[in-house]
């Protein structure tokens, strides 16, 4: 009895001493700052003020910027679950010869992204870029500025944006029970019949949570309208940039920022509500694995082969522009031609051995490594009590968890300063700006609410009578989740961590706020480098920058996805 | 697959281990040497937007040879101001130079900075500081507008900034900024803003003074991310734009052309790039900061400066080290008069006016 | 051995289990039998420590263990989906228990290996991992991870449902056996009643959180205490008011309208036994046969109303639908509530 009393109370303890740590954590950084920027933005005068809204509602290129907002969401929706079910389809239904070499192709979204990204399809497309150049050539009358505004940054954005459908779509693909095929070929249906009729559907649930974080990403669109959006398309992330850079307009960046959140909380419903309504399980027990479908009809398996392979040239000439220009000099990449006397080893030599090149990957690495390892263990702990105890108070703190998914970066690195910036009881009266842990912080907050979601989907994946088992065995607790449960969510554990560290690694609109002087991070050197004023070499740093963040991204997705698909892994 | 589970793991925290160890020992050795050379060396933390092609690097060796061992922050002229208010509780910087007097009267209105009369003060011109000695003057820029030669005579060349609003030959000719954050892009604004004050105006503006700027913004190419305005100008391209003094050399250099400098009869705007020492705090002891001001102002040091960098010195006795460049500007260019604490006041707004009803 | 005493289990204002006592005798094979929702596996989760009891002990060899931990009570389980370690082999599955308890690895190994002996699991079985392993090996694995530990105890939650008849018929041999052999005293959780008379020594039958009926197989089917353990196990004719009436008047049988009346389908007789005094003859019409195999059952028009019992079938056609039989109920095969 006295030995129960002890392990209860000991229970009771630890359990209360996790309750005021996180409430800690909550009130003081995902709570406090955020209330703060808000209201120190609406309430500056001690009285609320209608005038931002005032003035954005009065101004053309605000309401345009949201309503082009809008459009690229919706577009977006559109053309990226076209291309992102065709390219799941040629790597994961249909037999199509090549198909493995495609399929890395297809992937390469996955190692680089934002401004490296767009830049890449710039030496393509743009004014200097080769196509435009070869096209120029055969028609001289065609403006070289052709690829610019709407068009152009849904042309950018369709292609960067389908790397959660070949993450989450094939997965889906590969659990289609093979029988439903079969059975609908033995009742005679058409090859295209079968793929609308029976194989869309099963895709269908997976779709929509794929279609509410596209429309999310066209709403929060940054590099790719910055870029090549010109001046008729603008967005709104970028202004929120702005106005958040000066400090008499933050107001204006925390009211548009504050739509973003809504639209977010708007999607967020969508998003539970569509996965309430369940992922269709497939009701055989005896399932067999789908075999890949050869398109009998040769006019249409000529076609699919060539939209395979034009697809394959769109994802890999970008990527191809950047490394091959990451060996040539500034000339060269100013003005988009190559030549064999351009090229150079030099700007590889000067980051391998010069420290101030090298040191922003280091920073970086290591930040983005403490970030992922940090937010990944937490979030293991906290999906594990959220799994464990299912109440009022863990759904309150899983809702509290998903705040930073509501607040735009930047608006929430402003809140951490004005917090922050002066002695807080809550923080023990430290201050945080200008400490090297402000970035951390910021990272390991905006890391939050994915890993959560992510993670909670994988303890909720296996059967709940293994821990009753465990425990049966004469298994504690500590003893059960490490050596049964840990080993099972492992995999997707392994690759959370992979993708928050790759997401990290160059990021800028967060970082530019909160990192240490001193300590310069990549994602700040690269942009300083595109900045006019910098010094001649270092746009060509940038492209040697972008392709050892390439390397890295590489090797860590290898270590995820590459080593064969036995594991288990929800992602 | 057995034995590589736990293997995984451990390598995984082996690196998150040595990671964190380098990190640690890093930060530490690092701050060893600072604590330890302090005796011996003059450290001193410099945040500056004023030191990019090559200047910093420069500055770093000269200001090691007189004994000051410099760690150099650079950032753009916003986000330095932004930073170093936001560390108002926790400043890093020692000293910064290079910001123009309207953001060194943000900075004082933050209590951000401690009075100080450097040595050189007699060397200025009257009047030319802060009547608190907050600030300090160091380098003049004169924003003025450039041609690309191949493209434009003296006589086909705007010869105003209105020109390029009148003149629908220009249209598309010009760099407009597509970025309002920094010093050198906000005096375009102001430039043409301030030849249309008018008290009953939205904020301060004539009705006339928001057209044409609206116009000149429409007319303009806006050179989006990505793209360099000077190698457009180089090329062609857009063959009219704009910058500040010391910036010209170095555009002419790096893309090899020959520019021409627009000398509107109003004038044009001027910014001076001040220096300052951070407030720290009640036990702060200013006296490596003050040694630094008194050296880096010094006729000597801006006279160097300015003959490495093309620079025009505020300080009178290093003004004859200019170059004939700096020179010359200074010559063919007349400074336009302007109430620049009216333009203080009202700089913030009219960004953002520009921001939501112009572009 | 086990003394459930008093045992009360709420969940939130729902009672799942009312008041349960029981007694299982050690070396015994007790089988808790239900329908779904009866609180059979909540009362067996509560013996095990999943769930504490609000209200009652649970008393295992004269130890109060209602409030030990799971862990501490040395009671070994198999679950339903076997919740076998998916990241684990066979050999790790069971050695599991034992390496937790910090045996050394030599004997852990024979242990384990003499546990696979007992289940046969082969060796090259072993090391293989769980998941390649057929429905029914992963049951062996899963019983004898619980026997690993040798536990005084062993509960069974429904561990046959996920298996085909053939093979479960043919585990539930091997079960017996193996519990003959070990002596372990056994709970048993099933919603089959086959499975549950064949291999139990006592049943105890659960309806909505209380036990309705403990007893040997044998004395739940012949003499079920309830109303709803008669109808729950086997299959049983409610005896019309038309026909209990018809009984009464030719036996003196006395019959309380309040009551109701069954009889077992295979108590209803169409030929009277030599030396049979007592049967009630009543005349009746083949409505339906279904044949089973080894047997037929037949649906009956007597009196308006419909009975229906089984007849051996030994290859003649012995009634059609429309022919006219006589039935035979003997008073004493009556059941009443």
């Amino acid at each position: 009895m006295k030995k129960f009393i002890n392990i209860h109370v000991h229970n009771k303890i630890y359990l209360w001493l996790v309750g005021i740590i996180l409430t800690w954590f909550i009130a003081a950084f995902l709570v406090l700052p955020n209330v703060n920027i808000l209201y120190t933005t609406f309430f500056a005068d001690g009285a609320f003020s209608l005038e931002p809204f005032q003035k954005l509602l009065s101004s053309k290129r605000a309401m345009n910027s949201l309503l082009n907002s809008f459009i690229l969401g919706i577009t977006l929706v559109i053309t990226v679950n076209i291309t992102g079910v065709f390219l799941v389809l040629v790597t994961d239904y249909f037999a199509i010869k090549g198909a493995k070499i495609l399929r890395l192709g297809y992937f390469t979204t996955m190692i680089y992204g934002g401004l490296i990204l767009v830049s890449g399809y710039q030496f393509i497309y743009g004014n200097s870029g080769f196509l435009t150049t070869l096209l120029v050539k055969i028609f001289p009358t065609m403006n070289p500025d052709w690829f610019v505004g709407y068009p152009a940054v849904v042309f950018v954005m369709t292609f960067a944006c389908t790397t959660n459908h070949i993450i989450f779509l094939s997965n889906a693909i590969k659990s289609i029970d093979y029988q439903t095929v079969e059975a609908a070929k033995n009742m005679g249906a058409s090859p295209w019949q079968i793929l609308i009729k029976v194989v869309v559907p099963v895709l269908r649930p997976v779709l929509t949570t794929l279609s509410v974080l596209l429309f999310a990403s066209g709403l929060g669109a940054m590099s790719a309208p910055l870029i090549v959006g010109g001046k008729d398309f603008q967005t709104i992330s970028p202004m929120i940039l702005t106005f958040a850079n000066s400090m008499s307009s933050r107001d204006l960046a925390a009211l548009l920022a504050i739509f973003l959140g809504i639209s977010q909380i708007a999607l967020l419903y969508f998003i539970t509500r569509a996965e309430k309504k369940g992922f269709y399980m497939s009701v055989s027990k005896v399932k067999t694995k789908i075999e890949k479908q050869k398109i009998e009809n040769k006019a249409a398996n000529f076609i699919v082969h060539l939209f395979a392979y034009v697809l394959f040239a769109i994802y890999v000439l970008p990527i191809m522009a950047v490394i091959i220009f990451s060996f040539t000099d500034t000339y060269s990449i100013s003005t988009g031609t190559l030549s064999w006397e351009h090229f150079t080893l030099d700007n590889y030599i000067k980051i391998l051995t010069d420290a101030s090149s090298y040191e922003p990957f280091v920073i970086s690495i290591i930040y983005s490594g403490l970030t992922a390892i940090i937010v990944v263990a937490a979030m293991l702990c906290i999906a594990r009590i959220i799994h464990k105890y299912n109440n009022k108070l863990t759904t309150s703190l899983e809702y509290s968890f998903h705040i930073p998914w509501l607040i735009p970066g930047i608006l929430m690195a402003l809140g951490l300063i004005i917090t922050y910036d002066k002695p807080m009881p809550i923080l023990g009266n430290i201050v945080l700006t200008g400490t090297l842990s402000l970035l951390l912080i910021a990272y390991v907050i905006e890391k939050i609410p994915f890993t959560l979601r992510i993670l909670k989907a994988a303890y909720y994946s296996f059967d709940s009578s293994l821990e009753d088992a465990a425990k049966n065995l004469g298994a504690g607790s500590f003893y059960t989740f490490v050596r049964v449960i840990l080993p099972i969510v492992l995999p997707t554990t392994l690759a959370i961590l992979a993708l928050n560290f790759n997401s990290q690694l160059a990021d800028y609109d967060l970082t530019v706020f909160l990192y240490h002087p001193f300590y310069q991070p990549l994602g700040i050197v690269i942009r300083n480098n595109t900045d006019p004023t910098a010094s001649i070499d270092a746009k060509a740093m940038n492209f040697v920058y972008s392709v050892i963040l390439m390397a890295i991204s590489a090797v860590v997705i290898y270590f995820v996805y590459g080593r064969g698909s036995k594991k288990k892994n929800i992602l | 697959m057995k034995v590589k589970k736990p293997l995984l793991l451990v390598i995984a925290f082996m690196l998150v281990a040595s990671i964190l160890a380098g990190c640690m020992s890093n930060d530490s050795t690092k701050k060893d040497t600072a604590t330890d050379t302090k005796d011996e060396k003059k450290s001193l933390v410099v945040y500056s937007n004023s030191v990019s092609d090559g200047r910093g690097d420069w500055l770093t060796k000269k200001a090691a040879e007189s004994g000051f061992e410099l760690k150099i922050v650079e950032a753009g002229g916003g986000d330095l101001l932004n930073r170093l208010v936001s560390e108002k509780n926790n400043p890093l910087a020692d000293v910064v130079f290079g910001l123009n007097q309207m953001n060194f009267e943000t900075l004082k209105t933050n209590d951000l900075l401690v009075p100080f009369e450097p040595e050189w003060t007699a060397e200025t011109p009257k009047g030319s500081s802060d009547k608190d000695n907050f600030y300090h003057p160091l380098v003049e820029q004169r924003i003025f507008m450039i041609y690309n030669k191949d493209v434009y005579t003296e006589e086909t060349a705007p010869k105003d900034w209105t020109d390029l609003i009148e003149n629908e030959e220009f249209k598309g000719k010009y760099h407009v900024p597509a970025n309002l954050g920094g010093g050198t892009n906000r005096s375009v604004i102001y430039g043409m803003l301030m030849r249309h004050v008018d008290k009953n105006g939205d904020l301060g503006i004539s009705e006339e003074g928001w057209k044409e700027i609206g116009v000149f913004f429409d007319n303009g190419y806006k050179t989006p991310e990505g793209e360099d305005a000077n190698a457009n100008l180089a090329s062609g391209k857009v063959p009219i734009s704009f910058t500040y003094s010391s910036g010209l050399p170095g555009i002419e250099e790096e893309f090899g052309f020959e520019a021409g400098i627009v000398s509107p009869e109003v004038g044009v705007p001027t910014t001076v790039e001040q220096v300052g020492i951070i407030n720290k705090g009640k036990d702060q002891d200013t006296a490596v900061a003050e040694e630094f001001i008194n050296w880096f102002g010094s006729a000597e040091v801006q006279g160097a400066w300015a003959e490495q960098f093309g620079s025009l010195p505020v300080n009178t006795k290093a003004v004859e080290k200019a170059s004939d460049k700096m020179k010359q500007i200074g010559e063919i260019t007349t400074i336009q008069k302007m109430d620049y604490t009216f333009i203080a006041e009202h700089i913030d707004d009219w960004v953002e006016k520009i921001e939501l009803e112009i572009f | 051995m086990i003394t459930f005493q008093d045992i009360q289990v709420k969940f939130g204002d729902f009672v799942a289990i009312q008041n349960l006592n029981l007694n299982i005798k050690e070396g015994e094979f007790f089988t808790f039998l239900g329908p779904s929702g009866c609180g059979k596996t909540t009362t067996l989760r509560t013996l095990v420590g999943f769930i504490t009891p609000t209200n009652g002990k649970i008393i295992v060899d004269g130890e109060n263990l209602t409030n030990t931990p799971i862990e501490k009570r040395k009671i070994g389980m198999v679950f339903q989906s076997y919740a076998l370690f998916p990241t684990m082999t066979v050999y790790e599955n069971i050695a599991f228990g034992l390496k937790v308890q910090k045996n050394k690895q030599e004997e852990i190994k024979k242990r384990v290996e003499e546990i696979a002996q007992v289940v046969d699991l082969t060796d090259e079985q072993l090391i293989k991992n769980v998941s390649a392993l057929s429905g029914g090996q992963q049951q062996r694995v899963a019983i004898a991870r619980a026997l690993a530990l040798a536990p005084k105890i062993i509960v069974l939650d429904e561990p046959l449902s996920n298996l085909d008849a053939k093979l479960r018929k043919q585990l539930r041999k091997e079960l017996k056996k193996l519990q003959l052999e070990q002596g372990i005293t056994t709970v048993y959780v099933t919603h089959d009643q086959e499975e549950a008379l064949t291999l139990s020594d006592r049943v105890a039958v659960f309806n909505n959180g209380v036990v309705e009926h403990v007893g040997t197989p044998e004395e739940i089917y012949n003499q079920s205490k309830t109303e709803f353990v008669c109808n729950f196990i086997g299959d049983a004719n409610v005896i019309s008011q038309e026909i209990i009436e018809e009984i009464s008047r030719k036996t003196n049988m006395k019959v309380d309208p309040a009551k109701k009346y069954y009889i077992r389908t295979e108590k209803i007789k169409t030929k009277v036994l030599e030396g049979d005094q007592h049967s009630v003859a009543l005349q009746a019409k083949v409505m339906s046969k279904e044949f089973y195999g080894t047997y037929s059952q037949y649906k009956y028009e007597v009196m308006g109303t419909y009975l229906a019992n089984i007849e051996k079938e030994d290859g003649n056609v012995q009634y059609l639908e429309g022919d006219d039989v006589t039935l035979f109920i003997n008073p004493k095969d009556i059941l009443q509530y």
